[in-house]
């Protein structure tokens, strides 16, 4: 009893220093954390009008509670089931598939001997990383447009076979539009995997090489672990943002064709082309407190999961 | 990408607004109310513009494409000299942005920004919804008391600008009723020895079309107009009251049908595929970028489908170009909502904005002055009455959207080009305009918020099938009945119903 209490004693001013000495880095922190208040914590009052009625002639908080009235358009038709399978399975995909591009790449780049050389790839596949989605709708166009695009005129035809109309056939798209992203992110998560692997220690490798380990032992046994903490965060990350979708490479990228809707609506594409002539800001916030709320929720589950598999790996 | 940033953007600013706002937003209603009350005593009381007050500066917001003209300032300037003589007020111009304009006028109007008069374009897309939320306020009583000549110049319009029997808006007053039809390429009619008169229905045109592609098969022959469009909603008349989703056609009386069922729609879909079919029309043309308006100047293309045929008939400039009317003209209420003036409810002073509004519809000087600037520094005037802008850049206004167009001279490059001379123009415009009649449903507004939920899952629809069938890019049997189904499944019913009903009151009181 006494041991406790004065263990008890003796930890408490030990964790008011512990406390105190952390004031400079709070107070380093502070305009970070300042900024995240107002820009992300903030708004989160004005999430309410989502649950309101559109009206102008008071503050815009002044509008009667219609509850989920605002939300109905979501679900309204069919459309529902189609953007919220495609926005969740090209999200999965994306990940799942871009996850293992950009592992395999950081490795592959890893392996070349020489620095300049590696240095100079890895500037090139950051480079899509930069272009505007708007942008790389017509490099697409460019290729597959059905009078003159590059696959029709100088691949298809000179090769016998039947022109495509690439805008109007859904079936090709999943493939295109996994293709443009991963081409188009990889660069960018390669960043997050050389960081890492640059800081593993080469001791680990030269330890390995004695015990007569292959170049895939290495790889697998400590290459891949390390990393390991860096894929599950990004991934968890990753699956937060599930319902939210690329606007641009759903929008810009098919060229908003029509016939090529089932595979290319997701839930952004969805209520920007509702809303955009109705433009009731209401409606949009309802689509906006949906998308976060449901990933907030995926966060959470997702993290759960990990924390039960391995608990150190789980982010919080 | 652009778009998904405006919701944060949206709500910071929301919040900024919601801090200052509550601070004072009584102090405004209160002060609102006391102005209003005051403009009220002194109008019983002189029945005159009260000059001995403080000169009232009216906030005017329009839409601009870009950037706002350089020489805007020396405009108002000009233009605050005549108002502060006649009304006792100056003016204050500022451009917004024509594709934000609904953004920033919801923006202004949560934040308590000055606001007088605003220009809703085109106001059919936000006049019921501007007015609906309270955005804008009901002026019948400042027109009334303040606005003798706009009865007089526009007076007919005025409809237009009415929800729910209120006037909530004046619509401007600018040139005629354009139909629809085809445009063509002149100089490809004359290497063929093709004659268009007689053309009037679209089996007319397979002959044409067929001249041509034989002699010219590498040629497009086809393209709609705008390339945001397509061809079959070119060349069908259909009155839809406010949005797509039920109107009137030429034989549905006062009942409201399904545009997407209706036989013209239908039938002009199966043609348009047709042609499609025979390689008349680009097989990228529901994905293109390119107005087919811009590809027919350029020679690209033979024909558009258009919804801007006017009564000249053809052009000159920029290429020589022939027109053929498919329907004669009909005004619509969204003809005439183009351009709407409204007024904030925020305004201090609805008054002076009519009084504005009045005077400018009445005054020659400030009608051209606000189209086309300043003469001798903007404009010559010709000797035809017309006006030559091609030496200015600093001063350009392209649309009809300020003062009075019966009352400003006409711009000689575009009597030029329709090659009429400059008094033969109006009287043929007039002619045109007295043939012009109106839509049964002239005037009605529907209001879309009860089945708002609808028309949202509606316009997505919309946008999936209606390019695609109506440009003939794609089988119109097998999808035109999915579109419909669709349609129907989303609550096309509820909503066409939902407007039959507001259309049957509108017209009951109509008739009183």
């Amino acid at each position: 009893m006494k041991a406790t209490s004065s263990l008890r004693l003796e930890n408490k001013p030990r964790k008011k220093i512990h406390w105190k000495s952390y004031i400079p880095l709070y107070l380093l922190a502070l305009p970070a954390l300042i900024y995240l208040l107002i820009n992300n914590y903030l708004p989160l009052y004005g999430m309410q009008i989502a649950f309101r009625e559109l009206d102008f002639s008071g503050s815009i908080f002044s509008g009667k509670f219609v509850w989920f009235d605002n939300f109905k358009f979501l679900f309204a038709t069919d459309n529902a089931w189609i953007m919220t399978r495609n926005t969740v399975l090209y999200n999965l995909l994306f990940i799942v598939v871009g996850t293992v591009f950009s592992v395999a790449v950081t490795i592959l780049f890893n392996e070349i001997m020489s620095k300049k050389i590696a240095k100079f790839y890895q500037s090139a596949v950051l480079i899509p990383y930069f272009i505007s989605m708007v942008i790389v709708g017509y490099l697409v166009f460019a290729f597959l447009s059905s009078d003159n695009g590059f696959i029709n005129h100088s691949i298809l035809k000179p090769l016998g076979i039947d022109p495509i109309s690439w805008y109007s056939e859904p079936k090709y798209w999943p493939f295109i539009l996994l293709f443009i992203h991963t081409w188009k992110a990889m660069g960018y998560n390669l960043m997050f995997y050389t960081a890492r692997i640059i800081t593993i220690s080469k001791d680990y490798y030269e330890a390995a090489k004695i015990d007569g380990a292959t170049k895939w032992q290495q790889i697998r046994h400590i290459t891949l672990p390390l990393l390991k903490p860096v894929i599950i965060l990004t991934t968890i990350l990753a699956i937060g943002r599930i319902f939210y979708s690329d606007f641009g490479l759903f929008y810009q990228v098919p060229m908003n064709s029509g016939a090529l809707y089932d595979v290319t609506t997701t839930i952004d594409t969805y209520s920007f082309r509702a809303l955009m002539n109705l433009g009731d800001i209401t409606m949009s916030t309802a689509t906006g407190v949906y998308q976060s709320v449901v990933g907030f929720i995926l966060i959470l589950i997702a993290n759960a999961v990990i924390k039960k598999i391995s608990k150190e790996d789980s982010l919080f | 990408m652009k778009e998904k940033k405006i919701l944060p953007v949206l709500m910071a600013t929301i919040l900024t607004v919601a801090v200052v706002g509550c601070g004072n937003g009584n102090n405004t209603n209160s002060s609102t109310a006391n102005n209003s009350n005051q403009s009220k005593t002194e109008a019983s009381e002189t029945g005159k513009i009260n000059f001995n007050e403080e000169p009232y500066t009216i906030k005017m917001n329009y839409a601009v494409l870009g950037q706002e003209q350089p020489d805007l300032s020396k405009i108002e300037a000009k233009l605050n000299e005549v108002t502060l003589k006649e009304i006792n007020a100056k003016v204050d111009l500022e451009g917004v942005s024509l594709y934000n304009t609904a953004n920033v006028y919801a923006l202004k109007a949560s934040s308590g920004e000055k606001m007088d008069l605003m220009m809703l374009m085109p106001g059919s897309s936000y006049l019921s919804s501007f007015a609906g939320r309270k955005m804008i306020r009901p002026i019948d009583k400042e027109i009334a008391e303040w606005g003798p000549a706009l009865k007089e110049t526009a007076g007919d319009l005025l409809p237009a600008g009415q929800f729910k029997g209120e006037q909530y808006a004046v619509p401007q007053i600018t040139s005629g009723k354009l139909t629809f039809g085809f445009t063509l390429n002149k100089n490809i009619l004359d290497k063929y020895n093709i004659d268009i008169t007689g053309v009037s229905s679209l089996d007319d045109m397979d002959a044409i079309f067929e001249k041509v592609h034989k002699s010219e098969p590498s040629l497009t022959l086809l393209a709609p107009e705008v390339s945001s469009s397509d061809m079959a909603s070119f060349l069908v008349y259909f009155d839809g009251l406010g949005n797509t989703y039920g109107g009137l056609t030429d034989d549905s009386g006062t009942k409201v049908v399904n545009l997407f069922e209706t036989e013209q729609w239908v039938n002009t879909a199966k043609k348009v595929r047709e042609w499609y079919q025979k390689g008349y029309i680009s097989k990228d043309v529901s994905t293109s970028q390119d107005d087919g308006g811009t590809l027919l100047d350029n020679g690209k293309v033979f024909a558009t489908a258009s919804g801007s045929i006017h009564f000249n008939g053809g052009a000159t400039v920029p290429i020589p170009k022939r027109t053929i009317a498919l329907h004669p003209p009909v005004l619509t209420t969204a003809d005439s909502q183009l351009f709407l003036w409204a007024v904030s409810s925020s305004s201090e002073r609805p008054d002076k904005a009519i009084q504005f509004l009045n005077l400018l519809n009445s005054s020659k000087e400030l009608s051209t002055l606000l189209k086309y600037g300043i003469e001798g520094e903007h404009y010559e005037l010709n000797k035809d009455g017309t006006v030559d802008t091609s030496k200015n850049e600093n001063y350009r206004n392209d649309w009809l959207m300020f003062g009075n167009y019966n009352l400003m001279p006409l711009d000689s490059s575009f009597v030029q080009s329709s090659g009429i001379s400059a008094d033969k123009y109006r009287a043929r415009e007039k002619e045109w305009n007295d043939k012009t009649e109106k839509s049964p449903g002239y005037g009605f507004m529907f209001d879309p918020t009860p089945v708002k939920t609808e028309v949202a899952a509606l316009d997505a629809i919309v946008q999936q099938y209606r390019k695609v069938i109506g440009n003939g890019s794609v089988d119109t049997d097998e999808l035109l009945k999915k579109f419909n189904d669709s349609l129907y499944a989303a609550g096309l019913q509820k909503v066409m119903d939902e407007k039959q009903r507001q259309f049957d009151e509108w017209l009951a009181t109509k008739g009183k």
